[in-house]
């Protein structure tokens, strides 16, 4: 009788590496299937319009080079800028657009314009975001109202700007394979910086979770682990249980590395904010600085004598923050109560936080407060910082 | 000197509760890794303990009265071995790399470096930045700024009851019957400073996770597994993402919850194994101190149930719980529509099952929160599928069952599915379930690779 041939002696570190690259191609591929809308290749060249062709439709703008400042919003509060795309182009060629932008960025908005040949009577827009730093790139979409002839881009801007804002252009970039490959590589490299959910779920790159990193590595995980299987049924090796343990670290190896160099930028940014400063300091250099020092200042205005404090704030935040802030006071916060509790609650000698919330009136003459109308209570102004009070309840009103 | 105190503050207990268990009268003392990384857990329960106790005499918290009431603690199982107390001191690294293929001993080495740059940039961030996610300063740290405030545990109570109290003696806070302990950890750094710092007051949660990170590895070894997969394992649960986050972020009380489950699992699974007491003493006193960590802890307690029964009497106990399971999921369909709380947890009909199971999909095998974790979990049970009801892995199997039963039932039946679609707190109920899942896991990887069924001791 023959003896069985012989299974070939590569090792196995080879059919791992090997399994995994095919299954990091053919997945891929299929995310590019998957993900790409349009043309395989350019059929046009990417297109710019550079910051010194817009014109202002509101607001006030300066002209600087080839750039454009973007100074001051309008009388409605909004400034707007647009320049017209001549030729027009055709948007199923164009995929993604690039703003190039210098300065603090808006903090209540900014939105990527445009006018169609269809002459609509609502300007289509899409909000421009930015994330760690970076302006990220808009992906437009028929969806999104990008569809027909372009005849004109611009920018809007909601609310007042921390500082002029330099706009070198918006980069009109064409639909391709190489530019949703390109764009893939760039979701997932993202930075995410900590916000207030990351305690919660972290995105893992783009925030949109557009072209997700784990949901490419874990089908390439399991593309890797099947195309194991056929080379073992194949004849070519047999089962070797450190391969299926390689395959599935490097696919966690190269999530962790971008997990890690995500946590450095972190740490950079955390360290330029914090690093060698007091307590105090950190507090004040934090995202809500100007709320802990308002709430520093009406805890000493307070003094020391044990007293129920209540704080109202109309953002929910800065009124729970604001709370935390004042303890070890004896302190209450309504996270998700806006107004003020009615006024048979207070008793004298509470104290009532009230940090920007509208709806509030305090008559010095009378030593009332009011709210909600027909609320009111008998209080001693203790203090007052740009528009938020501190009172001490004296009786009913 | 604030990196003096606080470094003080967190070795002590540690190394107390550390001699507790590596500094045994008799017997085969803890391998080192497995009695670092347990000793914290004892530690830092023996320091809330003896702060609680504190309180409730009625004395001002002193940190260094405490602080040598807990060097005694230490010293008390050192002074008991002082016969073979060099014996017990001595390191055991080395005899457990010993064997490794080079390679195997290089890639170790370097997934175990690749950690320890982790946790350090991780420290940095947790030193730097002041508490910041929401909860932690919304109804966790409330209580710590209070009590080390007034130096003993004030009550907190709802606001019904608070507006009525004497403002001297009675506090609130959006969660005022949240349990102590995570909050006396923060106290008692605070006490080491001597003053209020809520970003250097966490540094307890660094501790944690590397705590867990030494006693997973031990246990790991005490289950059988290589040196190498050991280290791999490590390596994979201390890098998980959501972990680290829980480090950096610090000031809820997951991560501590879900390293005390994980490492009460551990030593559980090995007692009933191998029969061994000092597991058993282990297992006991992490699993009753769940509940003292966060109110879902006492479900995480009761899931030892259905393990024990399943080793005590595998066949039945199997059908009886599959049985059980099904009867609780019918009699939940009629119940949800009575909006019945449990544990404050409205019953409803109206959960968007859709929108939970997409936001389940997203969180677990999409997002950036656990890495592969959760495509191998599966990818692993199912490759050992035969061996899941095998021997001791059997009543693993039956707590991550029942882990996810609860856990199922809280997304689909009750309130708190809302949750889970806006992501607030799928990611933190599951967390609690991660390191058990990775043990889980090694014990597969063992199970179906390499050794043969074991039969199982009961003691």
């Amino acid at each position: 009788m023959s003896s069985p041939p012989a299974v070939p002696q590569r090792h196995w570190l080879f059919w791992a590496l090997s399994c995994w690259i095919a299954a990091l191609a053919l997945t891929f591929g299929g995310f590019l299937l998957g993900f790409h809308a349009g043309p395989g290749s350019a059929r046009v060249e990417a297109r710019t319009v550079q910051g010194s062709k817009f014109t202002v439709v509101q607001g006030t703008v300066r002209v600087d080079g080839n750039a454009i400042w973007l100074e001051k919003p309008g009388q409605d509060g909004t400034l707007v800028v647009s320049a017209n795309v001549d030729p027009p182009l055709s948007a199923a060629d164009y995929r993604y657009a690039r703003v190039r932008l210098a300065g603090a960025f808006p903090r209540e908005g900014l939105s990527f314009i445009w006018r169609t040949d269809r002459g609509e009577a609502k300007v289509p827009s899409m909000k421009v975001v930015s994330s760690g730093g970076r302006v990220l790139p808009l992906t437009l979409g028929e969806i999104d109202g990008w569809s027909g002839r372009i005849i004109g881009v611009g920018l809007a801007v909601r609310g007042e700007l921390a500082g002029p804002l330099l706009v070198d252009g918006i980069e009109l970039v064409p639909a391709s394979a190489w530019t949703t490959a390109g764009r893939i590589f760039g979701d997932w490299a993202e930075f995410e910086p900590w916000d207030g959910g990351s305690v919660h779920f972290m995105a893992g790159g783009n925030p949109s979770l557009r072209h997700p990193l784990p949901l490419f590595l874990g089908i390439s995980f399991v593309v890797a682990i099947g195309l194991y299987l056929l080379v073992i049924v194949l004849g070519h090796t047999r089962f070797e249980p450190q391969a299926a343990l390689a395959i599935a670290l490097l696919g966690w190896a190269v999530i962790d590395a971008r997990w890690q160099l995500n946590l450095w930028k972190q740490l950079d940014i955390t360290r330029w904010q914090y690093a060698g400063k007091s307590w105090e300091g950190k507090r004040l250099a934090a995202e809500d600085g100007r709320l802990f020092a308002f709430m520093r200042e009406a805890a000493a205005k307070m003094g020391e004598a044990p007293a129920h404090v209540f704080v109202f704030a109309d953002d929910e935040f800065e009124r729970v923050r604001g709370a935390y802030h004042l303890y070890p006071r004896n302190v209450t916060v309504q996270p998700k109560r806006q107004s003020l509790l009615p006024a048979a609650t207070f008793k004298p000698g509470d104290v009532l936080v009230v940090y920007r919330k509208r709806g509030v009136e305090y008559n010095a003459g009378e030593k009332t407060l009011r709210w909600d109308g027909s609320q009111a209570v008998k209080a001693d102004l203790i203090h007052f910082s740009g528009g938020s009070a501190v009172f001490r309840v004296t009786g009913p009103g | 000197m604030d990196a003096v105190l606080l470094a003080f503050s967190v070795a002590l207990p540690w190394a107390a509760g550390t001699a507790w268990l590596r500094f045994l009268p008799k017997g085969a003392p803890l391998p080192w890794a497995t009695a670092i990384g347990y000793g914290h857990f004892v530690g830092l329960l023996a320091l809330t303990f003896l702060m609680r106790a504190w309180s409730l005499a009625g004395v001002k918290w002193n940190f260094w009265a405490i602080a040598a009431v807990l060097a005694i603690f230490g010293l008390v199982p050192m002074w008991r071995c002082r016969d073979r107390r060099a014996a017990l001191a001595a390191p055991d690294w080395r005899a457990d790399w010993a064997g490794l293929a080079r390679w195997k001993a290089i890639l170790a080495a370097v997934l175990l470096v690749a950690v320890a740059v982790r946790y350090a940039g991780l420290l940095a961030e947790l030193l730097w930045r002041p508490l910041f996610a929401w909860d932690a300063w919304m109804q966790w740290a409330t209580k710590a700024r209070v009590w080390f405030e007034l130096g003993h545990m004030a009550p907190f109570v709802p606001l019904a009851e608070w507006v009525g109290a004497d403002p001297a003696e009675v506090f609130t806070d959006p969660a005022p019957g949240y349990p102590a302990t995570v909050p006396l950890l923060q106290v008692w750094s605070a006490l080491a400073l001597g003053r209020w710092d809520d970003a250097l007051m966490n540094v307890p949660w660094f501790a944690c996770g590397v705590a867990l990170g030494f006693a997973f590895h031990g246990q790991v070894r005490a289950w059988g597994a290589s040196a190498f997969l050991a280290a791999v394992a490590t390596y994979v649960l201390m890098t998980v993402p959501f972990v680290n986050v829980h480090v950096a972020l610090a000031g809820y009380a997951e991560l501590h919850m879900a390293a005390m489950y994980g490492l009460a699992a551990m030593a559980f699974f090995l007692w009933m194994r191998d029969g061994d007491a000092r597991q058993g003493w282990l297992a006991l006193l992490l699993a009753l101190s769940l509940p003292l960590l966060k109110k879902p802890g006492i479900f995480w307690l009761a899931s030892f149930l259905p393990a024990y029964l399943v080793l005590l009497r595998p066949r039945a106990a199997v059908i009886g719980l599959g049985a059980a399971s099904v009867a609780g999921l019918v009699a939940l369909f009629f119940l949800r529509e009575t909006g019945l709380r449990v544990f404050n947890y409205a019953l409803t009909a109206d959960s968007d099952t859709a929108e939970i199971t997409k936001a389940l999909a997203q969180n677990l095998f999409q997002m950036g929160n656990w890495n592969l974790f959760f495509w191998l979990v599966p990818a692993m049970a199912l490759a050992a599928w035969r061996k899941l009801l095998d021997g001791p892995i059997a009543g693993m199997t039956a707590m991550v069952g029942s882990g996810v039963y609860f856990l199922a039932v809280v997304f689909y039946f009750s309130i708190a599915g809302e949750w889970v679609s806006d992501f607030s707190t799928v990611n933190r109920a599951i967390f609690h379930m991660v390191p058990l899942l990775a043990f889980w896991m090694v014990a597969l990887v063992e199970r179906r690779f390499h050794a043969p069924p074991d039969p199982i001791k009961l003691v």
